[in-house]
């Protein structure tokens, strides 16, 4: 079952590797990772998705809890949430392919390249994927799904 | 005192937290630390001749005192060699600050002489680690680490300082009263709600045991454990670190149950109808198979560490709180209930699974442990090593006090009793203390037997020699077709060794001579290596074999 895990930490030096120590520790495999600053100063948000039993999962949030910095950790429950997802995609250009493309924001383009910008949540970026494939689709680079509680 | 550096900061800190020996070894990046010590006279260094003894002496210091147990190393290889002591206290809950020295700030990442990255080595095995850019930020650091390492589930806190922090320049000295730990939990008592559910199943249960783990002694329950057994007529086995929580000499008292717990405690976790744990973490040890662990119990779990419920074992009622304060609750209803029948079913497996020993004409170890708990009417601080002769004297030397049985449970590092003898005597300058130890375990860390002699310290060395690495040796006779390849062991004239090291000795070849050699030991100022030639192949029972269930627990050979 794919979970996404929210937390809330101190911003200090080295809780990212806590973290991610602690589920390499439980053998957990990390589908998604982000994280950023918060409006609360000196704080930082963390969105974790993992894919793993419910059972498991819940265990691995009480681990996460134990940490010093962490000051909430909480499961984010998919209809109880808005999770989004950022994408780049890099295709050779072919006229008029952006239209073929809905909702996505010309971020470069040259001669020969084009690079676009996707928001969406992780299932309408994996259909913008499957979309993209057929128009000249070189890479691709996932920000992992960041969440937030409704 | 000409200027204040970051090493009297650190020692300033010590002494504000009430420290008065620490456990710690020298070397190139904490010389200032070294050096401003002089300034310090009311604190104590115990130098060891191995870093892992420091870890482990601090370690010993704490579980016998209760307190904070402090250690020192330099960086690199120093720092590694903590690294076993550490985990050790991670694993058995023990309040210990572990001080590393580091290379210079702007070396960390050049590969430096004795440079390692002593952090991410810790991180699994502390509660939190810190790394000091600033003298100005160590008060903080300081209070901080031993605020964690002392309260809610207890445990090892480490801090890295540079060696240029040491030598850093401050201003003043101003230890922060403030602890700024929003993310830092810890529970108390539980609701009403959960204690009417306790209640309610102790009410409808006909066959409830108790198991105490470690917990019961951190949280200082004892009084209320023993108040909830008796009100409610409750029987009660232990953990090995629950050992002493609750009276051994006392009529519900079952010993020690798990892997070579007493078959009786075994068979009564195996047929309750309810299992208070409390402060245990249900270690595989003590369980056996989880498929058939306490299968017709209903499971109450008692423990300060919500992580800790559910994480082996499903609960049937989780209780997250401080068990001091979680048993205060409980017994401010709890009605008085007699449990004749069970009680007296499981004192039915006393007599028929009593604990039975190797017929021989050889000392056995527990021949010894017997004679040396009558003579010491039970009442020793009792230290042990990792293997056979643990599990014998946790079966044969019965405790009715706590914080008297050190001996590492969750890591079972062999070479842990010399070092935490060493700190368990810092700990209780005035009382007896014997070190149970085996040829193999004694051999692990020899080289501390000149800390005790540079202290002038006194501890009675009991060394079990039967020329193998006996619990290994076991495991081979029982499930490897005795192939003992690994296992035997040889051993240093231990006579020779004590007098090398100024230390008394004594022998002990036949068991008429078991008792002499005890007392004359007592009787002997300072330290005595009491050497116990001991049957070579003698096994522990009880076993529950690996794999198998507490039913399936083995009586002997």
């Amino acid at each position: 079952m794919r979970s996404t895990i929210l937390l809330l930490s101190e911003d200090k030096p080295g809780v990212l590797n806590r973290v991610t120590s602690l589920l390499r520790r439980k053998r957990f495999n990390i589908v998604g990772i982000t994280a950023g600053p918060t409006l609360e100063p000196n704080m930082s948000r963390f969105a974790i998705t993992i894919d793993d039993t419910e059972e498991r999962t819940a265990k691995i949030i009480k681990q996460i809890d134990r940490l010093i910095e962490v000051v909430e950790v909480v499961e984010i429950a998919r209809d109880k949430s808005i999770m989004s997802e950022m994408l780049l995609a890099k295709f050779r250009s072919k006229e008029g392919m952006l239209d073929k493309l809905p909702r996505c924001k010309e971020l470069y383009k040259a001669n020969d390249e084009i690079i676009v910008g996707f928001i969406g949540t992780p299932d309408e970026v994996d259909l913008f994927i499957e979309k993209s494939k057929p128009l000249g689709l070189i890479e691709i680079s996932r920000s992992g799904i960041t969440t937030l509680p409704l | 005192m000409t200027t204040l550096t970051g090493a009297h900061i650190v020692l300033e800190s010590l002494l504000a937290e009430g420290t008065s020996v620490m456990f710690g070894y020298p070397g190139g990046t904490v010389i200032p630390f070294f050096d401003a010590f002089s300034d310090y006279k009311t604190l104590h260094h115990v130098l060891v001749r191995h870093e892992q003894g420091a870890a482990f002496a601090a370690d010993g210091y704490a579980r016998a005192s209760g307190k904070v147990g402090v250690c020192l190393a330099t960086s690199g290889p120093g720092a590694t060699n903590l690294v076993t002591g550490i985990a050790d206290a991670y694993m058995d809950s023990i309040p210990m600050v572990a001080i590393t020295g580091q290379v210079r700030g702007d070396m960390i990442g050049s590969d430096a002489f004795q440079e390692v990255d002593i952090l991410g080595i810790t991180l699994p095995i502390t509660k939190h680690n810190y790394f000091v850019e600033d003298a100005r930020d160590i008060p903080q650091v300081m209070k901080e680490a031993f605020y964690i390492a002392k309260n809610g589930r207890p445990g090892p806190v480490h801090i890295d300082i540079p060696t240029n922090v040491f030598k850093q320049q401050v201003d003043s000295f101003n230890y922060s009263e403030k602890i700024n730990l929003p993310g830092f939990k810890i529970p108390a008592g539980t609701d009403d709600k959960t204690v009417t559910e306790v209640v309610n199943l102790i009410k409808n249960s006909q066959k409830p045991v108790i198991i105490c783990g470690h917990g019961a002694i951190i949280s200082r329950a004892e009084k209320e454990l023993r108040e909830l057994a008796v009100r409610s007529h409750i029987p009660v086995v232990h953990t090995i670190l629950g050992k002493g929580a609750f009276p051994e000499s006392h009529e519900l008292s079952y010993g020690m149950l798990g892997m070579h717990g007493m078959a009786y405690a075994n068979f009564a976790v195996h047929n309750a109808d309810l299992v208070i744990g409390i402060g245990t973490r249900f270690d595989d040890r003590i369980t056996g198979s989880l498929d058939t662990f306490a299968k017709n119990a209903k499971i109450i779990h008692i423990d300060i560490d919500p992580a800790e419920i559910g994480k082996n074992v499903k609960p049937y009622l989780p209780v997250v709180g401080n068990i001091k304060d979680v048993l205060k609750q409980i017994l401010e209803v709890l009605p008085e209930k007699k449990h004749h029948d069970w009680v007296g079913e499981i004192e039915g497996w006393t007599r028929t699974y009593p604990l039975s020993t190797k017929d021989t004409h050889r000392i056995t170890v527990p021949k010894m442990l017997t004679e040396l708990h009558k003579i010491t009417e039970g009442k020793s601080i009792i230290v042990t090593d990792v293997g056979q002769h643990q599990m014998w004297t946790a079966q044969y030397y019965p405790q009715d006090e706590s914080n008297k049985f050190l001996t590492s449970g969750g890591l079972g590092s062999m070479g842990f009793g010399l070092p935490a003898a060493i700190g368990a005597r810092f700990a209780r300058p005035n009382e007896e203390i014997w070190l149970i130890n085996g040829d193999g375990g004694i051999q692990m860390n020899i080289q501390e037997l000149m800390t005790i002699v540079q202290e002038g310290l006194e501890i009675k060395i009991a060394i079990m020699n039967n020329g193998f690495l006996g619990m290994v040796r076991q495991w081979q006779e029982l499930f490897y077709d005795k192939n003992y390849e690994g296992t035997p062991i040889t051993s240093p004239d231990f006579s020779l060794i004590a007098q090398a090291y100024g230390l008394n000795h004594l022998r002990c070849e036949k068991p008429s001579d078991i008792a002499s050699t005890i007392k004359a030991a007592r009787d002997m100022k300072g330290t005595v290596i009491c050497e116990f030639l001991v049957e070579p192949e003698d096994n522990v029972f009880p076993m529950v074999a690996p794999g198998k269930g507490l039913k399936d627990t083995l009586i002997g050979k």
